[in-house]
């Protein structure tokens, strides 16, 4: 960190503004068009009664919301998005912590980190669609996973995969799991990278052992990356729809039982007249659930940061990870 | 609907299309052939693929439409498909696959392997005038696949072309087809009225979409940027009674005919229309019959009772629906 002098500042202070806003602007004009304006149009819609098949419609108020709210399918689309979201969320991170510890530990010296790196990264290159015939393929009820399970004699009949509820949910889940599980890897590995080795030197000069090391290192130094991550992890989630949408028949079939809300929004507006506005009050409740629960997650995370000791490694690290 | 000759013979000495009809006439007739399959094939072959494959006969033969005066109508048929779904499935008469998937045809090249490793067969496929050429043809000959880790590719199935006879089948009925329309306030509205016209109505049109002389190259020669795979090739069954009256001999030595044993499938098709309903057709039927797929299989399965099947029917459709009242 260069301390700044205040002539330079008082000199640079109109140019650098300028310059400021021009470097955003691209950004800014970019939020504004493609994130901000459907955003509020998408509110707007959610109390039409728009559809793609007439030109005309009405302002029919909340009438789209109550109709939403006796939806049964609503609710369980809502329950599946979360209980799928948090069965792949937490192995994944779980797993990608572990991993992520064993790869960047000096004591472990792991070969080949960064193969290993790309091989688990590497579904997340693969095209949803592809990942989703694959395997559907896989376990369908004449596919290879019945073959050569019966024929192995681990099983004494075909399952029928995708007839089953639970079952359906297990692989989308292991899907999910297995797509993005490398991408969060990619990511604790980064964070953990950054923090300085002289931690763990003068912790193990103290003698402390590698569970104490990671709980009282590792993690407090990791929160700004697990807040990222969990965010950006949980907004993804609430709009899963690729996977669930392709490997059955587009609605979340077996019913319903891997329809998230996503799918039931788009399940509303690909119906016989394109009900733009039904699906919009979708749209919005997914935004409203999002915004509350990213909210929380980041307070959740944050609030330890009140305790002074604790707080001056916290700073002294922020400014360590950007350095 | 398109029966396997070989299999009617051995099961049931004949492969005569009259014969084979007379014993399918009507769902109960279907149902008790069904039976006949089973017993003397010891399970091996299934009357049909999947209980998707005659669903929409009993939609095709419903007597009030799904909607009447913005209401869900849930016409007797529906509960007859149920009552067969289950059957069919409960005596094993079908081969648990999903249409338009791998199991689904794999019955139509004589591939269908359990996962046991026992070899299945499928007797016959609910197919209307386009599964002939566009579905049926191209899947009933063997397919190459490559074995795992070498160059060497090895076939599976077998050519099944000449082996299949085409009948009306349990019920008349109709799936779908190709519909053209224009917008009420489309800017070019006399144009799309051409339009429709020169697709529809013009026998000259008409004969060349139905006589395949819509090759590759004949499209190549007016538009040269299209695609080496875009044609039309011959067999598709075409609006107007009067030419499809014209060309149906044609069809004698085609290859459609050549498939089903020298029987004329156009023939049968010119006979079947006129028998064919499409009043019952509205926007929404798509989506509400998607709908009833999962209820229909819980109850196949056994899985939900009837009155559960038909309220998750219930809240599929005022879910998919939202402007359709659901009592």
């Amino acid at each position: 960190m260069t301390p700044k002098t205040s002539g330079r500042k008082s000199t640079g202070r109109i140019n650098k503004n300028f310059y400021g806003y021009l470097f955003t602007a691209p950004f800014i004009i970019g939020f504004l068009l493609f994130s901000l304006y459907p955003l509020i149009y998408t509110f707007y819609l959610s109390i039409t009664n728009m559809t793609l098949m007439s030109r005309s419609y009405e302002v029919i108020g909340l009438e789209n919301f109550t109709k939403l709210f006796s939806d049964k399918y609503f609710y369980q689309a809502l329950g599946n998005t979360w209980k799928l979201w948090l069965l792949n969320f937490i192995p994944q991170i779980g797993i990608a912590m572990l991993l992520a510890v064993w790869f960047t530990n000096n004591r472990l010296k792991i070969k080949f980190t960064g193969v290993w790196r790309a091989v688990f990264y590497l579904p997340n290159l693969l095209m949803p669609a592809t990942i989703a015939v694959m395997f559907f393929s896989f376990f369908s009820l004449y596919g290879p996973v019945n073959q050569f399970t019966v024929r192995a004699g681990i099983i004494n009949d075909a399952i029928d995969f995708f007839r089953s509820n639970g079952w359906a949910q297990t692989i989308l889940v292991f899907v999910q799991w297995w797509m993005w599980f490398g991408s969060t890897l990619i990511i604790l590995m980064a964070g953990m990278t950054s923090i300085s080795p002289t931690y763990y030197e003068a912790a193990m000069v103290d003698g402390a052992s590698a569970w104490n090391m990671f709980t009282r290192i590792t993690l407090p130094l990791l929160k700004p990356v697990l807040v990222y991550t969990m965010v950006t992890s949980l907004v993804g989630g609430m709009q899963m729809f690729d996977i669930p949408y392709m490997l059955t028949d587009g609605r979340g079939s077996p019913n319903g039982s891997i329809m998230t809300m996503n799918v039931l929004m788009y399940m509303k507006f690909a119906s016989n007249k394109g009900h733009i506005g039904a699906a919009s009050s979708v749209g919005v409740m997914i935004f409203i659930i999002t915004c509350i629960a990213a909210l929380l997650v980041i307070k959740a995370l944050s609030e330890r940061e009140h305790k002074p000791g604790k707080r001056a490694v916290k700073v002294f690290a922020k400014g360590d990870l950007k350095a | 609907m398109f029966y396997r000759r070989s299999l009617a013979k051995e099961y049931f000495g004949t492969d005569d299309p009259v014969k084979i009809q007379e014993l399918v006439t009507g769902m109960d007739k279907f149902e008790a052939a069904a039976k006949v399959v089973k017993e003397k094939s010891k399970g091996n072959t299934y009357m049909i693929g999947s209980t998707g494959d005659f669903a929409n006969l009993f939609f095709a033969n419903r007597k009030t439409p799904w909607v009447v005066d913005d209401k869900l109508v849930i016409d007797p048929m529906v509960d007859q498909l149920f009552e067969t779904a289950k059957s069919f499935r409960q005596n094993g008469y079908e081969a648990q696959a999903n249409q338009w998937q791998e199991g689904w045809f794999a019955g139509m090249n004589d591939s269908l392997v359990d996962a046991k490793g026992n070899q299945k067969q499928v007797f016959s496929y609910l197919l209307p005038t386009w599964g002939l050429p566009y579905v049926l043809m191209p899947n009933a000959a063997p397919k190459e696949v490559k074995e795992e880790g070498s160059e060497k590719s090895k076939t599976v199935g077998k050519d099944t072309a000449g082996d299949w006879a085409c009948i009306n089948g349990p019920m008349p009925y109709q799936w779908g087809g190709t519909w053209i329309g224009a917008m009420k306030d489309a800017k070019e509205l006399d144009l799309a009225k051409e339009f429709v016209k020169f697709t529809t109505l013009n026998a000259d049109t008409l004969k060349a979409w139905a006589l395949g002389t819509y090759t590759n190259e004949y499209l190549r020669k007016i538009d040269p940027s299209i695609g080496d795979k875009l044609a039309q090739g011959p067999g598709d069954f075409i609006c107007s009674q009067k030419v499809v009256e014209e060309i149906t001999s044609k069809f004698d030595d085609a290859a459609t005919s050549k498939f089903l044993a020298g029987q004329n499938s156009y023939k049968g098709f010119a006979a079947a229309a006129p028998t064919i309903d499409l009043k019952l057709i509205q926007a929404s039927d798509d989506a509400i019959q998607r709908s009833l797929n999962d209820p229909l299989n819980n109850y196949a399965s056994n899985k939900q009772t009837k009155e559960e099947a038909v309220q998750q029917f219930k809240d599929a459709v005022k879910s998919a629906l939202p402007d359709i009242i659901v009592e």
